[in-house]
């Protein structure tokens, strides 16, 4: 079921990228990044923005859960039309933060980021929009996708693991649990 | 390439289209059912908040394809957009054989007397095409009852005091309620409502070789893990093929409707599998696509007899295309309403469906499905921020003590919301595409507001301390699932498609048999209207058919 998250594969599509003969599925990242598709630092700015959009309190936020890790899957999924909105959109989001602070958005305080957030948010920017409908899905969405890691979200509502129940026998039919 | 011919080819194997090959293949007639999908099969059975009919974030494992199959749709403001199948305002109908009835949340409802005669009920409504079905309820009933015992239903309609007269009780008891049917029941009771158990195509007891419901509720978006959800994909269809008159051939994808020279129909062009162009000749051909699909093959269809598309001489094909608005009201409460167990939309009231004061329609009110946690995080109230701190606090702290209500408004058809061909869009094997463009009539928005009122007394007597509303506006036009009145029946054919019997106006041996005939689409979901028409119009086609017959 974790198909996408066999290492076997990643170091074939690392190989198949290096020689050369990437299809569409790798157009990735350059050589030293540990994802599909962002390089080090699109990660690095994601999984700040990511962990300010859902924060962690008594439960971890949204960079743990591997919010950065679904959105780079799925960029390379079924997500790929997004690529660009991603390459250019992280790429503003720096350069807002380097002009008014001087650094890169991962170097700012949590108010700072805040701050930045609220303002792309203000603006109605399309790609906050998209970065915030893509962590939410990847904190409350099926962790076969690349997030929710151990099913944090959903144990943080106090709901189990999607069940498979049609595979083991079950009888509900009498009444309420 | 042309193939055998046949008695009938049926183009669609869905709500409508299953239930026609099945009729015409018992009767002995020779069928050939073509599916633009494929089986579904048990692997795109699993449970993926995600990745579903309903939530298609990550696309949809009963389709149509999002490669092949985009559509043209243009927005409220007049801007046109490419949309795929799994994006948001594609109106999107599984293409699966069951399509719609894999997935549906299966309500099985009846529709109401007046839900046939809207015109005369409630008189003209400046700028609809609001109009009166040619046949009634009690044409129908009939064959609402046959499909109730074909597909298989449970529920308990007893109770409701404006149900249409009906001879039978439902087949099968409903399931026991869970912890929020109790709870909205009740509140119901105490308002002085007449709550009971939605009828749904679902079996609460072992019915048909299948077993009973699980409770899991997970029935809208995704296909039923144990089977005991009711389709034509695991009845009629079955049965049709077991005749050993009806040849069912998926990834069948037609594009045009063949006619001969007196503009009769004499079969189907389409391409296979492999996209080879097939033709497939036929006494009669039967167009089961849904409203959107079923107008473009018909727009599609142009010959020197018909050179607007078949059955486009008056200009109708196409348009007063609906679905459903769907108002909903959520409320917050202080117990725990979540207890983990189907069914889950259970609960029903058809107080307001008619005879609201002032308005035109209303809707059946009902709990709503399944919410996985991220349809949730998008219905949030106003108050919390959409994101931070405070959100994760806050769908940690009301996920499992929130309860929705709404239900469908029956929407007044009009003229200019409409399915035409594409210009210059074409889809994966050339064909255009279609292109929807309109917007909803404010008048729905009225009804609308007035169900939210109703739904936010319903919820507040229940128990809830605060409610939230959504109310859709009219930009846009409607659709989805629910999709209907493309191809409008009707006795005059300067204002109809096809008549009373689905039989196009002025081509006697095709037949457009699914939603798109609905002169409107009733204030409930209507998948048990669709197969009951479609019992009906496969009845009058095996009493008038003159042919051979096969044994069967």
């Amino acid at each position: 079921m974790r198909k996408v998250w066999n290492p076997k594969r990643r170091r074939f599509l690392e190989a198949a990228a290096g020689a050369g003969v990437a299809g569409p599925l790798v157009s990735c990242s350059a050589s030293n990044s540990p994802w599909r598709y962002f390089t080090a630092e699109e990660g690095e700015t994601a999984g700040a923005i990511c962990d300010r959009l859902i924060p962690a309190d008594e439960f971890p936020g949204a960079l743990w859960a591997g919010a950065v890790r679904y959105i780079d899957i799925q960029l390379c999924g079924h997500l790929r039309k997004h690529r660009e909105a991603y390459r250019l959109g992280l790429a503003a989001v720096d350069q807002a933060s380097r002009s008014q602070y001087g650094k890169g958005f991962a170097a700012l305080s949590a108010e700072q980021q805040d701050q930045l957030l609220k303002a792309a948010e203000k603006a109605k920017d399309p790609f906050f929009a998209l970065i915030l409908a893509h962590t939410m899905q990847s904190y409350y969405g099926d962790p076969r996708h690349g997030g929710n890691r151990d099913g944090i979200g959903y144990r943080s509502l106090g709901i189990p693991l999607t069940p498979v129940r049609g595979r083991s026998k079950h009888d509900l039919t009498g009444g309420t649990k | 390439m042309s193939l055998k011919h046949v008695n009938a080819v049926v183009v669609g194997a869905g709500a409508a289209g299953g239930v026609v090959a099945k009729e015409l293949a018992q009767a002995g007639l020779s069928v050939v059912l073509l599916e633009r999908g494929p089986w579904p099969s048990t692997f795109e059975c699993r449970k993926d908040d995600l990745r579903n009919q309903r939530t298609s974030v990550l696309g949809h494992p009963f389709g149509p394809d999002d490669e092949r199959n985009p559509r043209v749709i243009v927005d409220g403001a007049g801007k046109a957009s490419l949309v795929r199948p799994s994006e948001g305002g594609y109106q999107n109908n599984a293409a699966c054989v069951g399509s719609g009835t894999v997935s549906y949340g299966a309500m099985g409802w009846r529709y109401m007397e007046q839900d046939f005669k809207m015109r005369s009920t409630y008189g003209a409504v400046p700028g609809s095409t609001l109009e009166d079905w040619p046949i009634g309820y009690q044409d129908l009933e009939p064959y609402y009852e046959k499909a109730e015992w074909e597909i298989g239903v449970s529920g308990d309609v007893s109770p409701d005091p404006f149900k249409a007269p009906r001879k039978k009780g439902l087949l099968m008891p409903p399931l026991p309620a869970n912890r929020e049917c109790e709870i909205l029941r009740a509140a119901a009771r105490r308002l002085g409502w007449h709550p009971f158990d939605v009828p749904m195509l679902r079996n609460s007891v072992p019915y048909n070789g299948r077993q009973a419901c699980m409770r899991c509720r997970w029935c809208i978006g995704h296909a039923c893990e144990v089977n005991a959800k009711n389709g034509t994909h695991n009845t009629v269809i079955p049965r049709a093929l077991a005749t050993g008159n009806c040849e069912i051939r998926v990834n069948c994808h037609a594009g045009e409707i063949l006619t001969d020279s007196g503009g009769r129909a004499r079969g189907v062009a389409y391409y296979d599998e492999r996209d080879r162009l097939l033709q497939q000749t036929a006494d009669m051909v039967i167009v089961s696509c849904a409203a959107i699909e079923s107008a473009r093959l018909l727009l599609l269809s142009k010959s020197k007899m018909h050179p607007q598309g078949l059955g486009n001489r008056y200009d109708w094909v196409g348009r007063n295309l609906q679905g459903h608005s769907y108002p909903r009201v959520a409320g917050l409460f202080e117990q725990e309403i979540y207890d983990d167990l189907g069914p889950c939309a259970g609960i029903a009231l058809c107080d307001f469906a008619h005879g609201n004061k002032g308005l035109a329609g209303g809707a059946m009110m009902t709990n709503e499905f399944l919410r996985s946690p991220y349809q949730f995080v998008g219905k949030t109230p106003p108050w919390v921020p959409r994101w931070g701190p405070e959100h994760k606090r806050f769908m940690r702290d009301a996920y499992r003590r929130h309860i929705s209500v709404g239900g469908p408004v029956e929407e007044m058809p009009m003229w200019d919301s409409r399915v035409q061909l594409d210009p210059q869009v074409k889809d994966y094997w050339g064909i255009p595409v279609a292109r929807i463009s309109g917007n909803k009539h404010p008048h729905v928005v009225e009804v609308a507001k007035f169900i939210v009122s109703k739904c936010e007394i319903w919820l507040k007597e229940a128990g809830a301390t605060r409610t939230w509303a959504s109310v859709p506006g009219t930009a846009g036009a409607s659709g989805g699932q629910h999709q209907a009145g493309t191809c409008r029946m009707g006795d005059d054919p300067k204002t109809s498609v096809v008549n009373r019997y689905c039989q196009v106006h002025d081509v006697d041996n095709l037949f457009v048999i699914d939603g798109s005939v609905h002169p409107t689409n009733g204030c409930f979901n209507p998948a048990m209207t669709i197969m009951a028409v479609a019992y009906y119009a496969a009845d009058h086609i095996v009493k008038n058919w003159k042919g051979a017959r096969s044994r069967s």
